[in-house]
């Protein structure tokens, strides 16, 4: 194991040098959730590192929030606009109590890429998201074997019928290339006898169904294993390919950790765990997000912010009311819109969130969710529209900055804000949603 | 200044004082800060007193130019404040988070501190002190021509007006914000940071032009004097003059809009353009573009009531000689009139008009560009295949009598065909011009709902299967869907199960077969029909919209909760909420007439006792 690799995956303990502060729980809720405000980041801090990380996993309060959502989900799936399901899905992600596994259900839904505008069919979209949630944080396998017979996947990948005299090789291709192995780790043989294991799936009427019929009894040989094997046996094969472990566990330290993810010697520490546990998701990424290398000053402030991050972190870390169906839409025009990904791969992310266009509509859309026509909880912008009454505009800044922005602020950037907060007049509120809209326009901001 | 001074024209207008409101209003502080008349000291000018005989038609428009765009005079504002401030609702609109935030918020904090202020200095509360200051009228004017907006409070307590005038005045310079105050026309006047004010005995004159606001005191001077030939004003107008004697009656609120100028700033603006591209616009709101495009002006009233509301908009037009293309709207030189409504219990709404789809469809060539044209010619091909080859405009619509109603009630779904999301049935109501036609129109029906199938098949959604059922004269053909265990899970397309009835000459296209056989029985009650008033009446019932809304709750919860990012208890307190406005009301009407010179739309609410 290169040895670097083992410390950067070594637990990280807070000590006086690197305590458990505002700051670092900031950044844990950025990656592993969307942002919380400053009541919550401190209420993280006085319970400890240990038992924060602990809740992010428990999921407490999932099933009555589940129950909140259901009458609308019903709504939904009766008037079939997929639209309505993405705003309902930020929805989602705004109030959940359990944000780690919303945001790892962001992640799969851009791994397993499908889109609704190709799919159509909301109920089949929905079935979909539910199915990620319930497996986002558990066994991959079972997410796999479900994404392989999932209505909306296989709508999307035109793999509805596929009959064992013309075997379709879509779902075969990015079963391989996209969702378990990655490029390079099979051959096109191997894409043409998986093909042949999943024949006889396909959707009937809106459901799953097996038609035997239709499918290839005869022996495939693929991945070095050869047999009458169907869909399941073709799954588990593709997951026991040593590839698997260290293409999963790079696409989730590029999710959680950095854009620019090490060479696959440095990722070995969370594949070895993945195939330790049987691919356990829960077991994989609490080593991440425990590791020292999420700590380092390479990963803080070490990813781009995704346009969904930046609309849904700040929504939740004001504790703001807004119109989803505005953030739908503004969403869609910086190419971030859950349920409609760009293509089969997914967002790739990273510095391609950002261009000239982009960085406009990114000052925009903060600009939509401060606004002081929005509902805010009480508290949240007013009551830091009260503390900016009180204090100069270099400490109230800093105090806004310390858990909104990862990284310090340059002098350049420091100096404009000041500048900003004091034209910025006397109402309090405009006052902080102006200096918001600056803090938003900085480099620094843009980083996760 | 005195009351003495101020004579008899406020002994005359003074009411009653009323009692003490138990809360704030942000409307009434912004009238009363907009009362920032100077001094608290009396103008000696005496010949202000009004005399009866010699008033103007009308006190307000007689300070505004002849040029004025937009009048708007208010009678008794202070009241219609007072009335919000008791109503029960009050406090449960006060009560909601949005609201609730804006009134616990620091602006509304210190609105109430300077209020609280003002209140001291006046020595009473602001609301009987509002009432007093404007219950002789408040009047706007806005001209766009010098971009010029003016503000005329006629008082009816003129001690007050001092005081309260000075009591504001001293919280401005309090601020630090200094003006001076000179003498005009025997009154006072001061130029403040974005506004001129003046104060001349019992008026109050405010607006963002100098010039503007000395030639209103010019012109109130001279009209009080009575001595000379008045000024050209608003008043003198040939337009006004004609707008302000068909007002009809006392009201809350009078506007007058100069249309010709709305139309010259507006260039382009599509409600003033004469047509539409839109078909659907043009057949629902043609005859109301058409006089858009040419009439000078409009006029409006508002009277509020504890039970009512009711709003008048009057515009000119001389229907007689409409064009032949608007016929289909007008009918024959205007006389087109709805048919009268049909009486069934439990409407939610009912719309009654005078429309001729045929002569709508055959006037297309004259009534839209080229491009949309050839769209509806392109569909006259189509809908002309689906009804058996026949010319659609001629053999199809002109086989229907000119008028129709449409109606919306709540529906009754068949066992395990409920969907998660209802809306009310509706059902379109004709007369055929030949009984006979209605062979034509069920084939088509039959046709039209096999391609439904077809089309639903597509999707894999539930067939719908087609019966014809004849009782009583009633012929009733329609879709039941085909229960499927695979589908059946609440599906929004059961909310419509297409049903085409016929009963004597009327024909009755639904969506909802119950709801088509209700219909075609009330029918036969009617008899030779009465031609109603109206070129249009909407009228809408409370109850059965409330219930329908209640039925569909969660939706609306759903709803809200998507659009305003809200949880399921804080969007739960809003519908609630609508729920609750809808309980306190009756019903309402939207008539809308057209006369021999103009054409009016008149709306009235009628609200439950609030007690």
């Amino acid at each position: 194991m290169n040895p670097d690799s083992a410390a950067a995956w070594s637990a990280w303990k807070p000590s006086d040098s690197e305590p458990w502060n505002r700051q670092r729980a900031a950044h844990l809720m950025r990656r592993a959730g969307f942002g919380s405000g400053p009541d919550a980041l401190d209420a993280m801090v006085r319970q400890g590192f240990d038992a924060s990380i602990d809740r992010l996993f428990a999921c407490d309060g999932r099933a009555a929030f589940d129950q909140e959502m259901q009458p609308m989900e019903r709504v939904l799936t009766s008037t079939q606009d997929p639209q309505a399901l993405a705003a309902w899905w930020l929805l989602r992600m705004s109030r959940t109590p359990c944000p780690f596994l919303e945001k790892m259900t962001l992640f799969w839904h851009g791994h397993f890429a499908t889109g609704a505008e190709k799919v159509g069919n909301a109920r089949a979209m929905l079935a979909q998201n539910r199915l990620l949630r319930d497996h986002a944080l558990g066994k991959l396998e079972p997410m796999v074997q479900g994404i392989s017979r999932d209505v909306a996947m296989l709508i999307y990948l035109d793999s509805t019928d596929n009959r064992k005299t013309r075997p379709n090789e879509n779902y075969a291709r990015e079963l391989m290339e996209l969702f378990c192995l990655g490029p390079g780790n099979y051959r096109e043989t191997d894409i043409k006898e998986i093909a042949r294991c999943f024949t006889g799936w396909e959707v009937r009427r809106g459901t799953f169904r097996f038609n035997p019929h239709q499918h290839d009894e005869g022996t495939k040989s693929f991945l070095g294993q050869s047999g009458n094997h169907g869909g399941e046996e073709a799954v588990r094969i593709v997951l026991d390919q040593p590839a698997a472990a260290e293409f999963i566990a790079g696409k989730l330290i590029n999710y959680l950790v950095v854009d620019d993810v090490p060479d696959r010697e440095f990722c070995q520490p969370v594949a070895e765990s993945l195939r330790k546990t049987g691919f356990d998701l829960a077991t994989a990424t609490r080593l991440i997000l425990t590791s020292r290398f999420f700590w380092s000053a390479a990963a803080i402030g070490g990813k781009i912010r995704s346009p969904v991050e930046l609309a849904i972190g700040l929504v939740r870390a004001l504790d703001v009311s807004v119109n989803m169906n505005r953030l739908r839409n503004q969403l869609a025009g910086l190419g971030h819109l859950p349920m409609f990904p760009p293509n089969v791969k997914g967002w790739e992310g990273g510095r391609r969130w950002i261009n000239a266009s982009t960085y406009i509509g990114r000052v925009n859309l903060v600009r939509s969710i401060v606004d002081t026509d929005n509902t805010f909880a009480a508290g949240s912008l007013g009551r830091a529209a009260r503390t900016s009454a009180r204090q100069d505009p270099d400490q109230w800044i800093r105090g806004l900055t310390d858990w909104l922005v990862p990284i310090p602020l340059t002098e350049t950037s420091r100096q404009r804000l000041a500048e900003t907060a004091r034209q910025a007049g006397a109402d309090p509120d405009r006052r902080v949603a102006r200096v918001l809209c600056a803090i938003a326009a900085t480099p620094e901001f843009q980083l996760n | 200044m005195s009351a003495a001074t101020s004579g008899n024209t406020q002994s005359a207008n003074r009411r009653d004082t009323p009692r003490a409101a138990s809360g704030h209003g942000a409307v009434a502080l912004l009238l009363l800060l907009t009362l920032t008349s100077p001094f608290g000291q009396p103008s000696t000018v005496n010949a202000w007193q009004t005399d009866p005989a010699r008033a103007p038609v009308n006190e307000g428009a007689v300070l505004f130019p002849a040029s004025t765009t937009l009048y708007v005079q208010l009678n008794e504002p202070g009241k219609l404040v007072q009335r919000m401030l008791d109503h029960p609702l009050r406090n449960r609109i006060e009560g909601l988070d949005p609201v609730r935030q804006r009134l616990e918020g620091p602006e509304f904090t210190q609105f109430k501190l300077g209020l609280g202020l003002l209140e001291t200095r006046m020595g009473e509360s602001w609301l009987p002190a509002l009432q007093r200051l404007t219950e002789s009228g408040v009047y706007i004017g806005l001209d766009a021509a010098s971009q010029s907006a003016g503000l005329a409070i006629h008082s009816g307590d003129e001690a007050l007006l001092g005081k309260t005038a000075g009591a504001i005045l001293g919280f401005i310079k309090q601020n630090g914000d200094d003006f001076e105050v000179v003498d005009y026309k025997g009154g006072k006047l001061a130029e403040l940071d974005e506004v001129t004010i003046a104060r001349l005995d019992e008026w109050f004159l405010l607006s963002n032009q100098r010039d503007f606001l000395t030639s209103m005191a010019d012109r109130l001077v001279q009209s009080r004097s009575g001595r000379g030939q008045p000024d050209p004003s608003l008043a003198t107008t040939a337009e006004f003059q004609d707008a302000w004697s068909h007002r009809g009656g006392d009201s809350d609120a009078w506007t007058f809009a100069n249309l010709a100028t709305i139309r010259d700033v507006g260039q382009g603006n599509p409600l003033f353009a004469g047509s539409t591209d839109e078909p659907l616009v043009e057949l629902l709101f043609g005859g109301i573009l058409e006089a858009l495009g040419g009439a000078d002006f409009a006029s409006a009233r508002i009277s509020v009531a504890d039970r009512q509301i009711v709003a008048r908009v009057r515009l000119p037009y001389d229907s007689t000689r409409s064009p032949r293309k608007r016929e289909f709207f007008f009918g024959t030189r205007g006389e087109g009139r709805a048919p009268q409504p049909i009486e069934i219990d439990g409407l939610l709404a009912q719309a009654v008009t005078y429309r001729d789809l045929g002569n709508w469809w055959l006037s297309k060539e004259d009534l839209f560009p080229e491009n949309v044209i050839a769209d509806l010619a392109q569909g006259d091909s189509q809908l002309s295949t689906l009804f058996g080859g026949v010319d659609f405009g001629e053999e199809v619509l002109g086989a229907l009598q000119p008028g129709m109603r449409l109606l919306v009630k709540e529906q009754t779904y068949p066992e395990g065909l409920k969907p998660d999301v209802t809306i009310p049935a509706f059902a379109l109501v004709t007369r055929l011009q030949n009984p006979r036609d209605a062979r034509r129109f069920r084939i088509s029906f039959q046709s039209l709902v096999g391609l439904l199938n077809i089309d639903q098949s597509g999707m894999e959604r539930p067939q719908i299967e087609i019966m014809t059922t004849k009782e009583d004269g009633i012929q009733i053909t329609g879709g039941e869907y085909l229960p499927d265990d695979n589908l059946s899970e609440g599906l929004f397309i059961y909310n419509f199960s297409p049903a085409l009835s016929f009963q004597d000459d009327y024909m009755i296209v639904s969506s909802s077969m119950d709801f088509a056989r209700e219909i075609a029985e009330a029918t036969r009650e009617l008899g030779p029909p009465p031609a109603s008033e109206s070129n249009t009446r909407i009228t809408l019932n409370a109850a059965p919209i409330r219930e329908a809304l209640a039925e569909n709750r969660q939706t609306l919860i759903a709803s809200t909760m998507v659009g305003q990012g809200l949880s399921p208890d804080e969007a739960g307190a809003r519908i609630d909420l609508i729920l609750d406005l809808l309980n306190h009301a009756r019903d309402a009407t939207l008539d809308y007439r057209v006369e021999p010179e103009a054409m009016s739309l008149d709306l009235e609410l009628r609200l439950n006792d609030p007690r």
